[in-house]
């Protein structure tokens, strides 16, 4: 412990990139945050969700064609992506900070994680 | 605010109150988890309460088990998960106890995995008003225990936060507001690994996911101040009725 006699320097484990993981986070949920809002009060103040009754985009491509014509579901859609995807990108800028700080095991750990969450997204696109 | 995604609010209220069928329930609590994570983590991060390299080292093993359970979960029967569901948040509750008077647990030195990783690290304790210094143990175990937490998340749409407090509470032997809040930092992307499969199978309505995702957030954020100004001691008693709680409605509900 810090205080049992013998003086020891305190070392956070991660002092450099804990400020740009806690930013990149911020950044991710205030985004998602305001897109879904815009999309539900779009929906909520037309009474449309731009689809036919009990369908909504499910594809990452009807989601994207849905909101280039503002449609309000493929908005709140592309918001909720948007929020899936924030832990994934703070993961990605785990590998990038890891590598500078030159820590290969780490490096291979958090790529592995990166992997893994890029196959079951593209095993969730099959199985849909 | 405990590290646990509020699936396991989420899902049975929507279920049991709202009479929403089981698997909207998961898809909208799966997207709460993930708001809930990254809402929180914000603050968590930026003040060292969570230990990223921790969290980063032990996702190996949910994301891992986080797919096997999304695939498997098609396959079970639902009553069969709820039981199981209650009996291992009874059982947490049951672990959380036996600790109940250990404030910081002390461990003389880091294992040498966790020496090689740098996961040691200190936190400022708000309560007791100094740094505390921690070591790791046991991060096999605690691994184990993350592979079972991702494989429930995949399974049950929750982020299987309590699995992940008691692996770093119990196994590697972390304060207990470290493990919260690295177990609150890894739940989002537990949840991100299950999210994709139930996104594409149209598991995640629009209309149930959006209002649930801007409450959790709002929530998330009020929850972070709150959580540093309790003991770790306090943090437990709150842990507990809330398990025994879950739990007892899960199992009455499979039975």
């Amino acid at each position: 412990m810090a205080d049992s006699g013998e003086p020891r320097k305190l070392e956070r484990s991660s002092a450099e990139l804990d400020p740009i993981i806690s930013k990149s986070l911020l950044i991710g949920v205030s985004a998602s945050a305001i897109i879904i809002i815009i999309g539900f009060l779009l929906y909520t103040a037309t009474g449309q969700s731009g689809y036919a009754p009990g369908v909504f985009p499910v594809a990452i491509g009807a989601v994207l064609g849905g909101l280039v014509q503002m449609r309000p579901f493929a908005i709140i859609d592309f918001g909720l992506f948007l929020l899936i995807l924030t832990p994934v990108f703070r993961v990605a800028i785990g590998i990038v900070g890891f590598a500078l700080e030159g820590d290969a095991n780490m490096v291979v750990a958090t790529s592995y994680v990166l992997f893994m969450l890029i196959l079951s997204f593209l095993l969730g696109k099959a199985g849909g | 605010m405990l590290g646990l995604g509020g699936g396991i609010i989420i899902v049975p209220v929507l279920t049991l109150v709202l009479h929403l069928p089981l698997r909207d329930a998961i898809g909208a609590s799966i997207v709460s988890v993930i708001a809930t994570s990254s809402g929180a983590a914000v603050a968590y991060v930026r003040d060292g309460l969570s230990n990223i390299r921790i969290g980063m080292f032990l996702e190996v093993a949910t994301t891992t088990g986080a797919i096997m359970g999304a695939y498997l979960a098609g396959v079970l029967s639902v009553t069969l998960l709820y039981v199981i569901f209650g009996l291992m948040l009874a059982y947490s509750a049951i672990a959380l106890l036996q600790n109940r008077h250990v404030e910081i647990p002390q461990v003389a030195e880091s294992h040498p995995l966790a020496k090689k990783l740098k996961m040691s690290s200190y936190y400022h304790d708000q309560v007791l008003n100094r740094d505390i210094q921690y070591q790791v143990a046991n991060p096999y175990g605690g691994l184990g225990m993350m592979w079972a937490a991702g494989l429930m998340s995949g399974l049950l749409g929750i982020g299987s936060g309590l699995f992940k407090v008691l692996a770093m509470d119990t196994f590697m032997k972390l304060p207990l507001k470290v493990s919260t809040a690295t177990s609150n930092f890894m739940i989002g992307v537990t949840a991100a690994a299950s999210a994709g499969v139930y996104f594409a199978r149209g598991d995640i309505r629009p209309t149930l996911a959006s209002p649930v995702a801007i409450g959790v957030l709002i929530g998330a954020l009020a929850g972070t101040r709150w959580m540093v100004k309790f003991r770790n001691k306090t943090l437990r008693y709150i842990f507990v009725p809330v398990l025994l709680a879950t739990a007892a409605e899960m199992i009455l509900r499979g039975a």
